[in-house]
Parts: C-alpha cells; sequence; structure tokens
C-alpha cells in the first residue's frame, strides 16, 4: 500500500511539472503582457511609455528566448542580471524558482511574492472549501441512507426528486438567488459580502461565510446523496444483509454498520472527483461573494495576465486535485481490506 | 393487417430505441421541453424584435436626410470630375465611384417620391441627373474647362432640389407609401436554416409517415439538406435594405401618422436600450415582461437571444467533444500499444486539473475577437472536456475488441480498417451516446460559468451566464431569477433526455427518477 501511495505521488511530480511547461509555454506564447494590459503604450513618458516597456521587459526576462525564460522560473537558478554567477549574474540572488519552492512575484506589484500570497488567501479558501466538504457529506450519507432504506416510498421519492434539481442547479445561479433572498432588498438576514479590510471580528467572517458555504456544499450534498442511495440500494439487495436479517441482527444495526461500510467505499473514490469540482467553484463562490480568497486571485491574474499569478495557481489546484485522489485511495484502502492487501 | 404486429428485431435498431425512449413519459415530457427551449431561442428574432413584421409608411425623415445629403454628395463627384479631368493620378477610380454614388442616391429618391404629387421634385431631379451625365462625359473628354462650367450648374442643382421638392407638396404628401416586411428581410440565412431544422425535428413523426419507408439515417440527411437549402434560396429574396431603410423603425413609425405597423409579442431588440427605463421591475401591465436591466434593456429579448449564444456553443462543444473523445477514445482501446500510452497520460494530465481553472486560462489566453467567438469557445471547451468520453470508449472499446464477433471478422481476413469501423465503432458507441447529453450539459454549465466570470462572448448578447453576471450583489430579484431558471430548465430538460437515452438503450439499468 505504501508503495502504491509512493508510486502516485512520483507520478504527481512529472505531472504537475509538464503542467508547469504546458501552463508557461502557453501564456507566454499569447499575445500581451501584464504592462501591456495595464497600461497605454502610445504614451511618450510615464510608465507606460515604449523606454519603461523595455526596461520592464528586460528586467523579466520578456526579451529573452522562452526556454530561457522558462528555466528561471523553473529554477534553481536565477538567470536574471542579479542572479546566479554561473550565468552572467552579479549573484545578488543566485536561487530562486519553482524547485525551490519559490511560485515567482507579480510583475505589477514588485516585492509581492505569488507563493506567499497563495498561502494567505488559502488560509480563507481551505476552511471554507473543507468545511463545506465536510458539511455536504455529513448532510449526503443520512440522506442517502434514509432515502435508500424507504426505496420507493413517498419520502425516497421526494428526496431523490429534490436533490436531482440540486444537482442540476448551477453554482453560481445558487450563489447569485442566495445573495438575492438574503441581500438588502431581500430578508436582510445575512451580509452577502466579505467584510472588507483588516481588523474584522471573528463573528463577522462566521456570519459571511454561512452563504458561501451553503453554496459550495449543496452541490457536493446533492451529488453525494445520489450516489450515497445508488450504493446503498445495491449493498442493501445483496445476500449477506439478509443473512444478518435472518440472524435477527437490528435493522439499525444493519444499515449503519454492516451495509454503510460496504456502500461507502464507491464513495471514497468520488472524492477524488469532487474536491477538483470544488476548486473550480471556489473561483465562482469568491467572485460573487467577494472573498479574498485564491479564486479571487486567480481572477484577478487572468485580467492582469500575471503569469507566474495563473502559473502558480493552476499548480496549487492540480495538487489540490492529486491530494483529493490520493485521499479517496487512501480512505478506499482503509475501508476496503481486498485493495488494502494488495487485489490491486 | 397481416404485418400489424412487427416483431421487434424485425424493426430497425433506431425504431426499437425511439420506441423504448417515448415509452417513459418523463422522457417525453423532458423532450418536449427541451424543444420547447431551443425552440425560443431558435425563433427568437420572430419573437422579439425592434422591427416590425410589417409596416406601412411613408420615409418622410429618410427623404429628407437623403435630399439634404444630396448636395455635399454632388459637390465631392464636381470635385472628382474635375480631378479625373485633369487626369490627376489615381483620381479615376474616385470618380467612378462617386460617379455610382450620385447615380443610385438619385434614383433611389426618383424611387420614393410620387411622381404625380411632386412632379416638380421629380424634374428637378431629372435635371440634376442630365447634368451629372453631362459632367461625367466631360470629364472623361478632358475637357477641364467645360468641367468648370457644368460643375457649377451642377451645385446649384443640387442645393435647389430640396427647396424645389418643399415648396412643390407639403412634406409627407410627396413620398410613395410603401409596404416592407423589415423583421423578415433582416432573417438571415442561418436563421432561416435554422427555423427549418427545428421544425423538421419538432415534427418528426408527423412528415415522416408522407415520405416512404426509408431509414432514420436517409431521412435526418433530408431535414438537414431541406433546411440548408431553405437558407439557401432566402438569400435570392430581396433583403429590402436600401440606403433609405435605416433600422430606426419605431422613430420612423412614431413620426407618420398614417403608418399601420405589427410588431413581434416582445417589441424590443437584445441591445436596444431605453435608459429612461431602467432597471424596471417585471409587470404583466408593463411591457417589459420579465423586467429590464441597468441600460433599460428588455430582460426577456435579451434571454432569447441570450439562448442562442448558450445553446450555439454548447451544442458545437459537446459535438467536438463527442466527435474527439470517441475518435481518440476508440483508438486508444482497440490499438493499444503507443496510442493508447499516449492517449491516457494525455486524459490524466487534464484530468489532474480542475477543468474550470483550466477553461478561464485558456479562454483568457486568446485575443479579445477570438474570445468572443461562438467558434473558438466550443473549441476550447472540447479541448478541454474530450477526456470523459474519451475513457468510457476506450473502456468499451477494449471490451468489444476482444469479444468474438470482432476476432470472426479478422479470421475472416477483413482489413484492419474494416473491422474497427465496421465492428468495434458501431458496437462501442453505446456508453458515448448516454454520455454525450451529459456533455451537453457539462457545456452548458462550463460555458455559462465562465461567462459569468467575464470571460467568453458578451456580442451581439452574452450567453445567459453572461446575463446572470448582471444580478451580482442581489439588488434586482429578476435578473437573478429569469436567466438561471431557462439555464436551469435547460440542464434538467438534457439531464432528463439523457436519463431517457441511458434506459431505452440498456433497460436493465435503474431509472434515476421513480
Amino acid at each position: 500500500m505504501i508503495r502504491y501511495c509512493l508510486k502516485r505521488l512520483a507520478w504527481t511530480l512529472p505531472t504537475l511539472l509538464l503542467a508547469s511547461l504546458l501552463a508557461f509555454a502557453l501564456l507566454h506564447l499569447a499575445p500581451g503582457s501584464p504592462l501591456e494590459a495595464a497600461s497605454d503604450p502610445m504614451q511618450s513618458t510615464g510608465p507606460g511609455s515604449a523606454a519603461s516597456l523595455e526596461r520592464f521587459r528586460h528586467e523579466h526576462l520578456l526579451d529573452q528566448p522562452l526556454w530561457k525564460q522558462y528555466l528561471d522560473y523553473l529554477g534553481p537558478f536565477d538567470l536574471s542580471e542579479r542572479g546566479h554567477p554561473w550565468f552572467g549574474g552579479s549573484g545578488e540572488r543566485a536561487w530562486g524558482g519553482l524547485l525551490t519552492g519559490d511560485l515567482g512575484g507579480e510583475m505589477l506589484q514588485p516585492g509581492v511574492r505569488v507563493g506567499a500570497q497563495i498561502a494567505k488567501r488559502l488560509r480563507i479558501t481551505l476552511p471554507l472549501m473543507l468545511v463545506s466538504l465536510l458539511l455536504g457529506y455529513l448532510i449526503a450519507i443520512p440522506l442517502g441512507v434514509f432515502s435508500a432504506t424507504r426505496r420507493g416510498q413517498r419520502s425516497d421519492r421526494a428526496i431523490t426528486l429534490a436533490t436531482f434539481l440540486l444537482y442540476a442547479m448551477p453554482v453560481f445561479w445558487a450563489g447569485v438567488l442566495l445573495q438575492t433572498l438574503f441581500g438588502r432588498r431581500g430578508l436582510e438576514w445575512l451580509p452577502v459580502l466579505w467584510p472588507a479590510g483588516a481588523g474584522v471580528a471573528a463573528s463577522d467572517i462566521l456570519l459571511a461565510a454561512i452563504l458561501p458555504v451553503l453554496c459550495a456544499s449543496y452541490a457536493v450534498a446533492a451529488y453525494v446523496s445520489r450516489q450515497t442511495r445508488a450504493s446503498m440500494i445495491e449493498v442493501l439487495e445483496s445476500d449477506w444483509i439478509r443473512a444478518l436479517r435472518a440472524r435477527g441482527i437490528p435493522e439499525r444495526q444493519i444499515v449503519w454498520r454492516h451495509a454503510l461500510r460496504n456502500a461507502a467505499a464507491p464513495l471514497c473514490v468520488h472524492l477524488g472527483q469532487v474536491i477538483p469540482v470544488l476548486v473550480g467553484g471556489s473561483v465562482l463562490i469568491e467572485t460573487i461573494f467577494d472573498i479574498p480568497g485564491m479564486g479571487t486571485y486567480l481572477h484577478r491574474g487572468l485580467i492582469q495576465r500575471e503569469y507566474d499569478v495563473v502559473t502558480g495557481i493552476v499548480l496549487v489546484s492540480a495538487l489540490f486535485a492529486s491530494v483529493g485522489l490520493l485521499l479517496s485511495d487512501l480512505l478506499h484502502a482503509a475501508l476496503d481490506p481486498r485493495i488494502r492487501h494488495g487485489a490491486r | 393487417m397481416a404485418r400489424a404486429e412487427v416483431f421487434d428485431h424485425e424493426r430497425g435498431p433506431w425504431s426499437r430505441f425511439a420506441g423504448a425512449f417515448q415509452s417513459r413519459k418523463t422522457s417525453r415530457l423532458a423532450w418536449r421541453a427541451l424543444l420547447l427551449c431551443i425552440g425560443l431561442t431558435v425563433f427568437a428574432p420572430l419573437l422579439a424584435n425592434d422591427r416590425p413584421y410589417f409596416a406601412k409608411l411613408r420615409d418622410t425623415a429618410g427623404v429628407r436626410q437623403a435630399l439634404s445629403l444630396l448636395s455635399p454628395i454632388a459637390s465631392s463627384f464636381v470635385d472628382s470630375a474635375k480631378a479625373a479631368a485633369a487626369s490627376q493620378p489615381g483620381s479615376q477610380a474616385t470618380f467612378e465611384a462617386e460617379e455610382r454614388a450620385l447615380a443610385s442616391r438619385i434614383d433611389l429618391l426618383q424611387g420614393a417620391l410620387d411622381g404625380k404629387r411632386s412632379p416638380a421634385a421629380i424634374e428637378a431631379l431629372a435635371a440634376l441627373e442630365r447634368s451629372a451625365k453631362a459632367l461625367g462625359e466631360a470629364s472623361r473628354a478632358h475637357d477641364a474647362a467645360r468641367c468648370e462650367t457644368l460643375g457649377l450648374e451642377l451645385s446649384k442643382l443640387a442645393s435647389d432640389a430640396r427647396p424645389t421638392w418643399e415648396s412643390s407638396s407639403t412634406s409627407a404628401d410627396g413620398i410613395v407609401v410603401r409596404r416592407s416586411w423589415p423583421l423578415f428581410a433582416a432573417l438571415t440565412s442561418t436563421d432561416v436554416t435554422l427555423i427549418f431544422l427545428w421544425l423538421g425535428l419538432a415534427g418528426f413523426p408527423w412528415w415522416t409517415r408522407l415520405v416512404p419507408a426509408r431509414s432514420i439515417r436517409s431521412r435526418l440527411a433530408l431535414l438537414l439538406v431541406f433546411a440548408l437549402l431553405a437558407g439557401l434560396l432566402s438569400t435570392l429574396f430581396p433583403r429590402g435594405s436600401t440606403e433609405l431603410d435605416t433600422s430606426l423603425w419605431k422613430a420612423r413609425i412614431a413620426a407618420d401618422a398614417q403608418s399601420a405597423s405589427v410588431f413581434p409579442p416582445i417589441a424590443f431588440g437584445p441591445s436596444e436600450t431605453h435608459l429612461e427605463d431602467s432597471m424596471q421591475a417585471p409587470r404583466v401591465a408593463s411591457r417589459h415582461w420579465c423586467g429590464t436591466d441597468a441600460l433599460g434593456r428588455d430582460l426577456l429579448a435579451r434571454l432569447l437571444y441570450a439562448g442562442r449564444t448558450s445553446f450555439a456553443v454548447a451544442g458545437l462543444a459537446a459535438v467536438l467533444m463527442v466527435g474527439i473523445g470517441s475518435l481518440l477514445g476508440l483508438a486508444a482501446g482497440a490499438l493499444r500499444g503507443l496510442t493508447d500510452t499516449l492517449v491516457s497520460r494525455a486524459i490524466e494530465l487534464l484530468q489532474s486539473f480542475p477543468t474550470l481553472v483550466l477553461l478561464l486560462g485558456l479562454i483568457s489566453l486568446l485575443p479579445a475577437r477570438a474570445a468572443n467567438s461562438r467558434w473558438t469557445i466550443p473549441l476550447v471547451i472540447a479541448a478541454i472536456g474530450w477526456t470523459h468520453i474519451a475513457r468510457l470508449a476506450r473502456a468499451e472499446a477494449m471490451r468489444v475488441h476482444e469479444m468474438a464477433f470482432v476476432r470472426a471478422a479478422t479470421a475472416a481476413g477483413f482489413s484492419r480498417a474494416r473491422v474497427l469501423r465496421q465492428h468495434v465503432l458501431p458496437n462501442s458507441m453505446g456508453p458515448v451516446w448516454v454520455a454525450a447529453s451529459f456533455v451537453l450539459s457539462g457545456g452548458l454549465v462550463l460555458e455559462s460559468s465562465a461567462a459569468f466570470l467575464g470571460f467568453g462572448i458578451q456580442h451581439p448578447a452574452p450567453s445567459w451566464g453572461g446575463l446572470l453576471a448582471d444580478a451580482r450583489g442581489g439588488d434586482a430579484w429578476w435578473l437573478a431569477v429569469f436567466p438561471g431558471l431557462w439555464l436551469f430548465a435547460a440542464i434538467l430538460s438534457i439531464h432528463l433526455v439523457g436519463e431517457g437515452v441511458r434506459d431505452a438503450l440498456d433497460p436493465r439499468t435503474e431509472a434515476g427518477l421513480p
């Protein structure tokens, strides 16, 4: 099992490297650069003038061939004028780049490191995502079990219909609807935008987090509860459940201890698919509710064509996705001894 | 009546499939809802438009404007004629273009003025025409002196034309009453093709009875050819757009007291702004049934046109995804070896990214014009989204490829290409067709998500996601509810149709809905 995990991790690294190369090449081959996106090159002086544009391009190696730019981004040597002496630099800042764990810096705001920014913003995004995921599973599993044990009855039909509708509902529509319902033209119960500025009370943040969490978790809940229902129905029909019933074991114990444990294995596989969807959804949800997290950072990076921001976030989200897959494999193995003991 | 009871296996696979699909009430309803959703967007130009179906009016303002422009057009013609007479380099082409412009303008005005009621104006125009002809000849003869005198005369005639007309008739009376069909004239051949395609699809069970028994494929091909032909023929009809045909039909109809017109039920175009009516909540009594946005544009009209964008992008993306995915998947599953490794690694690589993040990244790379195109966005979506179909097709092709009939075909000596095309391909498409509908709704959601974030098509009408972006902040409930409701209805009906297809292809699976 450990070998499998190591193999999996070993496969993640080249994927990420290839991904960084692809993202880098695509971004840099496309026309336009951050400064051009931000300013007017027709000016003769000032920050947008041709001369300062040239200096900007030189400082950020944009006048160098693409492979050199990528090697600079990848590291571990810094290839700029202040970089490693081996490559003709002054040696002021010899090391840098992706391999040293440095995701680069923003071009329009010198001194802002992308890695630090992402870490700071993940402190908002990650708890929101984890809470939504947990909440989604906590709602979904009892709901799915409940509806599977009452298969064909009216309550099962109602739940199935509701989860079907919720599953088809686009996240951004749900977000905008929640905003409209609870916003200042609606019920005015909850804040619909993230409190801006520093030193906001924790209670305000918790209140503001309710709608985004709700918005992120309903889709998870709908999807997982449909899967739980299908999986439970399959398990509850099997022979060994009938055998348990014949031995007089209470129904509650059969459902929650024996059947659910067996039905949960396929659910773990779905965890790996849910996490990338959550990461993508966080861009939408953070934009709707104005949350200063990773999603809004990506949005800004895309609009301003900040190469390092976009590449960095694409890499971090790919890392999340592979961690999710790994996690689902591990959980699957923990629940299913057949996998743990090397049937794979 | 001997063959009234047809055995199941004697009907083709298509009609067996159609029968199984139709036998479920939810699938039937969902198919109709989807057709309605698509139909409303296909018929959008007929349902919501700022042009009337029919209008009967005198084009007073147009004639006035054309007459007032006559003098500058004539003087620039005089200038170019003089330049051509002096044989200045490059002046010949300008001169001929100016000559044609003046002649067509005079023709137009003569057609627009009523000969009986404004004889003086017609006469003035005729004099202008004669003078222009004489000047043209003089210029061609390089007679500079004669050009000078004729030019003076022509300028005077042109500046006198309008006063002559106004004195000879009371303004509107001297103008011919015209009947026109502006809305139909503005339909493009794409619109016509789509309308015929939709009618053919919606009425498929009825019209196919009239056609002698043929395979379903040839009937669909017939429909496609017929619709394309209709679109092609529609270009032959006169478009009726003359220089006097400005598109401000509402203003022209309001200006003429004796006009008659029939407008569509929603008498607004998708980008027609009325700033005085901005942010109106929907009311039955008002003309804006779904309210208006911040610029006073009618939301319902925008919704109808936005649906065209959404469906066009999602449909094209789905076709591309199914095409790319099934081809690559089949190749990987049937050929194995290097192809399989490459395709599988590509799938793994693409699936290791969150789809939306990747999509946003790719769209932001496109130049502004390509990012607003109905052709490039589906390509980008397909480039990311083909993996799901490819995985299904690969697994199925691997399974089918090991089956006895494929081996038998190989053993019979059929070529590799023939075995793949005629035996493996048709037998491994089942799961792909089921997934196709979910891919369609996935494309719809992806495109809308990107448009919601401001990446994607904005003109002439944004997609439903783009419309929803206006609702952020939650100040106007109608902006949030209606676009989302349409999108939701479309996704829902596509999902239900997909479930119907799945059950019809494989009756053993349990339905998702009771």
